[in-house]
């Protein structure tokens, strides 16, 4: 859908940022991507009660 | 040979040294019309990690150029010009007044102009600065018509994702850098600074003076020496504890303390007119094709369904997770681009503790989009 650049993954890691998609990269794809970014919300949510419960 | 001249040493053909002691070069006398305020301006505006940044604000790493003679609202209706203003990875910037000394300009006026120029910056708002920086020199770094601060930062090694959250703070609390780079030693001027830091002490406003020195490098060229010549001076030893006991915490709780002074504990303001969505959707629709238009309102009309929470900045808005107080960000959208992230020192609590299972899965990250929905990421194209 999307390539958002790791680091190692571009000859200049300090530009990787200004290689962002623009918006027409998620062309059909919003609901996925929304669900992922929900998806990656409820991993953090858990990690942190679970770190509270500790 | 002056005492106290730069030395270039080379190895010598029999295996030992030979040193060449540079000699000064002068701007104010042979060189004077080759030797400009402008050859200053785009020197630093080419250049710009040659200023000694560090030796004000030692956590800077790197600086880029916003521009070079960018114009600022100045009293009763006037505009000064900013001779180069630059942009640090932690978010300061620092505006720059360049001088040949052997221009009568009178030194108490180069102050005042530079305390002016930071005041006007402190005081626009970010839709105005960035007009300004489109009006600057286009021979220097102007930012383009389609760009922002935040997006030019992001070509600086060292800015990470609170860039856009404290550049908005520094510049309105008017924590920016101000200095004369100068070809030489002033000493009223020296000493009309030194005495500024010292009566404005608790002004967040940094005064600093940067000599260039130009010295011939024999068969090369000529190289240029940058000096600080006055920098803030530390006025007492403080003690600054941090407390890292809680997990992904955006917002660590720092103590302050020193000689004779409580403990304070200081509090980061929330962004100043942080955007609001219809706002954003509009600058989207204004710069963008009908059809991507669209595509954002659907992007936004999922997010709101989504229970994630929002938060606006000046130039973009975030969806992310509130916890325990704090937020972190996972989507960014501004005016041309969305991009995903999740801040490294959350990605760093989380991984320290590996038998949990949401920190294993957090671990796998960087290739969970990819695996669930996208094609792996490759090399870009140089």
């Amino acid at each position: 859908m999307a390539v958002f650049y790791r680091p190692e993954d571009v000859p200049d890691p300090n530009k990787t940022n200004s290689l962002n998609p623009r918006y027409q990269i998620l062309r059909d794809k919003v609901s996925a991507f929304v669900e992922a970014v929900v998806e990656i919300a409820e991993v953090i949510r858990g990690a942190v009660e679970e770190a509270a419960s500790l | 040979m002056s005492l106290g001249s730069p030395l270039l040493v080379q190895d010598d053909q029999r295996g030992g040294l030979a040193g060449t002691s540079l000699s000064h070069v002068s701007m104010n006398s042979a060189c004077i019309e080759k030797y400009q305020e402008c050859f200053l301006q785009e020197i630093i505006d080419q250049w710009p990690n040659i200023i000694p940044v560090r030796d004000f604000y030692p956590s800077i790493r790197s600086l880029c150029s916003l521009g070079r003679e960018v114009p600022v609202p100045l009293s009763d209706d006037r505009e000064g010009s900013i001779d180069n203003l630059l942009l640090a990875d932690d978010g300061h910037l620092v505006i720059i007044e360049t001088k040949l000394w052997r221009n009568p300009e009178a030194v108490r006026k180069v102050v005042a102009q530079t305390l002016q120029y930071g005041m006007a910056v402190s005081q626009l708002t970010l839709e105005e600065f960035e007009r300004r920086l489109r009006r600057s020199n286009p021979h220097g770094h102007p930012l383009q018509s389609d760009e922002t601060v935040s997006q030019r930062a992001r070509e600086l090694p060292g800015a990470d994702d609170e860039f856009e959250d404290r550049f908005d703070i520094f510049r309105r609390r008017g924590e920016i850098l101000l200095l004369i780079v100068a070809d030489g030693i002033h000493q009223s001027a020296e000493r009309l600074v030194g005495w500024i830091n010292e009566v404005v002490g608790t002004s967040p406003v940094k005064f600093g003076l940067v000599e260039f020195g130009l010295y011939d490098l024999p068969d090369v060229g000529r190289v240029i020496i940058p000096r600080t010549l006055l920098r803030i001076r530390e006025a007492s030893r403080h003690v600054i504890a941090i407390d890292l006991r809680s997990t992904v915490k955006e917002q660590v709780q720092v103590t302050v303390s020193g000689d004779q002074e409580l403990p304070k504990t200081p509090e980061m303001d929330p962004p100043a007119n942080p955007l609001t969505e219809g706002e954003l959707l509009e600058r989207i629709h204004s710069r963008n094709h009908e059809d991507i238009a669209k595509l954002a309102d659907t992007l936004f009309s999922e997010f709101r369904k989504s229970g994630l929470t929002e938060r606006g900045l000046p130039a973009s808005i975030q969806y992310g997770v509130a916890v325990a107080g704090d937020f972190i960000p996972l989507a960014t959208m501004d005016s041309d681009r969305v991009w995903f992230q999740i801040p490294l020192r959350a990605k760093r609590d989380l991984e320290r503790n590996d038998s949990s299972p949401a920190s294993n899965g957090l671990t796998a990250w960087p290739y969970f989009i990819g695996q669930r929905m996208c094609r792996i990421p490759t090399k870009p194209t140089p």
